[in-house]
């Protein structure tokens, strides 16, 4: 039996929706025991979001849940009611960590910020995520990711040239803050293992938007500059756009660096006479007539399928690619190869492949990896309740009762 | 100053541009003594990116190449040469951990594979990150940050719901280089994971990352929607499609642009309070989440009707006085002058060679107890080689030598 690297690491895991679930399942695959804290109070919209298409809503039925969701438990507890908080300490007594992601001031109302817990656990680490952070004039906003995006720039430099600021596709940066959680997470813990403390991480989700953004803020500060939109150019790279393919919304990338590749292009293209041409003999003489040879780029590429132009191209060293939809992805051959998906069969909406935590290990076999099913509403509320707490059967019947578990 | 979380792990980094030197440098932020290895020729090719002050190129005034690379101590070494692969086996033979962006088997042609290091050194984590991995049909193929983009579905997705028109506007890159940067957070966490294994077993291992699933991974709803929604099923062509796939959240308001996500029922009644409770939003069209969905474009029109006629930081200020999910799209003026960001210190100034100091991106998150840190500024071409070489015991007159052979 493979031993897994987060083995014997207990998480109480109060977030939802988007990002801190996806630090935990990956948590949990690596082989944390997370104990996801949810109640039917507070329902995880997501278990609401992505059923299945023409059946009755089904709390436990949520593809789009379960596929964000495994390697987890979840137990049900009122967080309102007193006797639901104290259990939530409880279990954070029995911790190595604590995720959440609600809106600034919540967790304290519950008698369940850093500073009440770390009374119990002293060693805990704790990671609260939310738009703005915890302090800050406007900390008490809320939000969901995307608008963090919208807050902190990025939008503004995302568009096509004279066009509209525009949002980032895949409900971005929700599921690349989760895997900064996840980091954010494991460091601290790296540090624990050294040193016996735990710590708090503040993290906000439009600061991390603009750690990656240097390049738009090194030329504001530095030069005066807001270079704005851009569509698909680069600052240097030329050609480097999307080109029309043959076929309905069919499309391919192209970006070309050096003047290695330059030649590879034209002469796969069929046009060498391109490299001698004054409008495109050099990087900056491209540069100037950038419009001219993407059309002209555009002639050859509209003749082919996205796939063809990559592997025509690709086969002399230029990179091309597909502009993947979610069908080209789902059949991809690479991301087959490289059995990127895990179905997992789950008691309710059966094996549906998800996207499962990036990276082939070599020493963790993924067949080997927590890839369990999600956890049903509840499902491991007399598991944890009982075998973790030590409440009685009778006990747990009177909280389910009093409303605190459910 | 405190020691950093990852202040014991010793990383040597083999790579260029923005992927991996991200990576690293998220480690090195956090206390990880990071050695980057540039080749004798040039070095690391975002040094020739810029922005440059003033636009004057210049190999140490790269702002791209200073904010990949703080807190690194930089060596010239070229490991090509078979002098200089043995001095490369003995850094990785103390090191923690290499992060190397080779193509797949590059290294192993040069008897500086996995399996060669491994011997090594048992206890190395070497992580391999390239657009398509280690393996596949696809592993040679070359690939930018844009093609991983648009290869991972995200830019499919670009513009968000804000296609009108899909003949003439073409699937969109985010700005910057964001599956780059994305690849490099995702093998950072990667590697830790194999930190935390090493340190139950005792053991290395071999971390291979690719690029698209790093962006794949942002998509993951649209897998289970693709398989439960039937090749002959109604709503599958909606994956299929860039426009007409609900309402975007980015929208035109009088003066700008405000960005808006009301999901949820309650949100939409908060919205109906914002825009105060218009008739229309009452109709039998919008009752629950789906219905709103599937008539986006009606909702589309009359909230966009409203929008340009209220202004951005009034709709802002108003929305969220109502707790309904609002916020301002902000241009890089405003972003710089926003009070909350200023009093959370997130900007901070670094040094850059002919411009001063100049304020970059801070720290991606807050630990109370051992905080994000600027030890060292990013180093200049070969700027740590005496020092560097020097620990592994090599003298002045052998450093002249491989300077003269162009080993380093």
């Amino acid at each position: 039996m493979t031993r897994l690297p987060l083995e014997g690491i207990r998480v109480a895991d109060f977030g939802w929706i988007l990002a801190v679930p996806h630090a935990t399942a990956w948590l949990g695959v690596m082989g944390a025991e997370v104990i996801k804290i949810e109640s039917r109070q507070r329902l995880d919209l997501i278990r609401i979001l992505g059923q299945l298409p023409g059946r009755p809503i089904d709390l436990d039925g949520s593809a789009y849940f379960n596929s964000l969701n495994f390697g987890k438990k979840s137990i049900t507890l009122n967080l309102g009611h007193p006797q639901g908080a104290a259990l939530a300490k409880e279990i954070v007594r029995h911790s190595d960590i604590v995720t959440e992601n609600f809106t600034v001031g919540n967790m304290q109302k519950w008698g369940l910020s850093y500073n009440d817990l770390c009374q119990i656990k002293s060693d805990l680490i704790m990671l609260s995520g939310t738009p703005l952070g915890q302090f800050g004039s406007e900390s008490h906003c809320v939000g969901w990711g995307p608008h963090t995006q919208a807050y902190a720039g990025m939008c503004h430099l995302t568009g096509y040239p004279g066009g509209a600021p525009s949002g980032l596709g895949g409900t971005w940066p929700d599921f690349m803050i989760g895997v900064v959680m996840a980091y954010a997470v494991l460091s601290a813990l790296h540090y624990r293992r050294r040193t016996g403390k735990g710590q708090y991480i503040d993290l906000a989700m439009a600061e991390v938007v603009m750690s990656m953004l240097p390049e738009g803020f090194a030329d504001y500060n530095m030069n005066g500059r807001d270079r704005g939109r851009r569509g698909n150019r680069d600052d240097l790279m030329v050609p480097h756009n999307v080109y029309r393919c043959a076929g309905n919304d069919q499309w391919a990338a192209i970006a070309v660096n050096s003047e290695e590749e330059w030649r590879a292009l034209c002469e796969t293209l069929g046009h060498v006479e391109w490299l001698a041409d004054p409008r495109f003999s050099d990087q900056p003489s491209r540069k100037a007539n950038e419009e001219t040879l993407d059309t002209l780029i555009e002639t050859w590429t509209a003749q082919r399928s996205p796939v063809e132009v990559m592997h025509t191209l690709q086969a002399a060293g230029v990179a091309a690619t597909p502009v993947l939809n979610t069908e080209g992805l789902c059949t991809d051959p690479q991301f087959l190869h490289r059995n990127y998906t895990v179905a997992i069969d789950h008691p309710v909406t059966g094996p549906i492949p998800a996207a499962g935590i990036p990276g082939i290990y070599s020493a963790l076999p993924k067949a080997d990896l927590h890839y369990t099913p999600a956890p049903r509403l509840g499902q491991h509320n007399e598991d944890v309740l009982g075998g973790l707490l030590g409440l009685s059967a009778a006990e747990i019947a009177r909280l389910k009762e009093e409303r605190v578990v459910c | 100053m405190p020691e950093g979380a990852l202040g014991d792990l010793k990383i040597v980094e083999l790579a260029e541009m923005v992927a991996g030197p991200f990576c690293t440098k998220v480690m090195a932020d956090l206390g990880a003594e990071v050695v980057k290895i540039e080749n004798p020729r040039g070095g690391d090719l975002a040094r020739q990116r810029g922005p440059f002050p003033h636009d004057q190129p210049h190999p140490e005034r790269s702002t791209l190449f200073l904010y990949l690379n703080t807190n690194k101590r930089g060596i010239t070494l070229d490991v090509r040469k078979p002098e200089g692969a043995r001095l490369f086996r003995d850094l990785v033979e103390n090191a923690d951990i290499l992060v190397e962006t080779w193509k797949p088997g590059a290294l192993a042609a040069l008897g500086l594979g996995y399996d060669n290091l491994k011997a090594v050194n048992p206890r190395l984590i070497m992580a391999s990150l390239t657009p398509f991995g280690q393996t596949g049909p696809y592993k040679d193929y070359q690939a930018y940050d844009l093609n991983c983009y648009q290869f991972g579905v995200l830019g499919y997705e670009t513009p968000f719901n804000q296609v009108t028109d899909p003949a003439t506007q073409p699937p969109l890159k985010a700005a910057g280089e964001q599956a780059d940067c994305l690849a490099g957070w995702t093998t950072a966490t990667a590697i830790m994971c194999a930190v935390h294994w090493r340190h139950l077993t005792g053991a290395g291992q071999h971390v291979d990352m690719a690029e698209i699933e790093a962006a794949a991974n942002m998509i993951r709803p649209n897998y289970p929607f693709y398989y439960y929604e039937r090749p002959d099923g109604p709503n599958r062509a909606r994956l299929s499609k860039r426009q007409e796939w609900g309402l975007p959240w980015v929208w035109p308001c009088r003066d700008g642009y405000v960005a808006i996500l009301a999901i949820t029922d309650k949100h939409w009644e908060t919205l109906k309070d914002l825009l105060d409770r218009p008739e229309w939003m009452d109709g039998e069209l919008f009752k629950t989440p789906l219905d709103r969905f599937m008539h986006a474009d009606v909702i589309r029109s009359l909230l966009e009707t409203w929008l340009v006629e209220h202004d951005r930081d009034e709709i802002y200020k108003n929305g969220q006085a109502l707790h309904l999910p609002v916020f301002p799209v902000q241009n890089l003026t405003e972003v710089m002058s926003t009070r909350h960001f200023r009093e959370r210190e997130f900007f901070v100034p670094q040094e850059v060679p002919g411009a001063g100091p100049v304020l970059l991106p801070g720290p991606p998150f807050k630990m109370s107890l051992t905080p994000w840190s600027l030890r060292r500024p990013a180093p200049r071409l070969g700027q740590h080689n005496a020092e560097v070489y020097g620990g592994l015991g090599l003298g002045a007159v052998e450093m002249a030598q491989l300077q003269e052979q162009g080993v380093i």
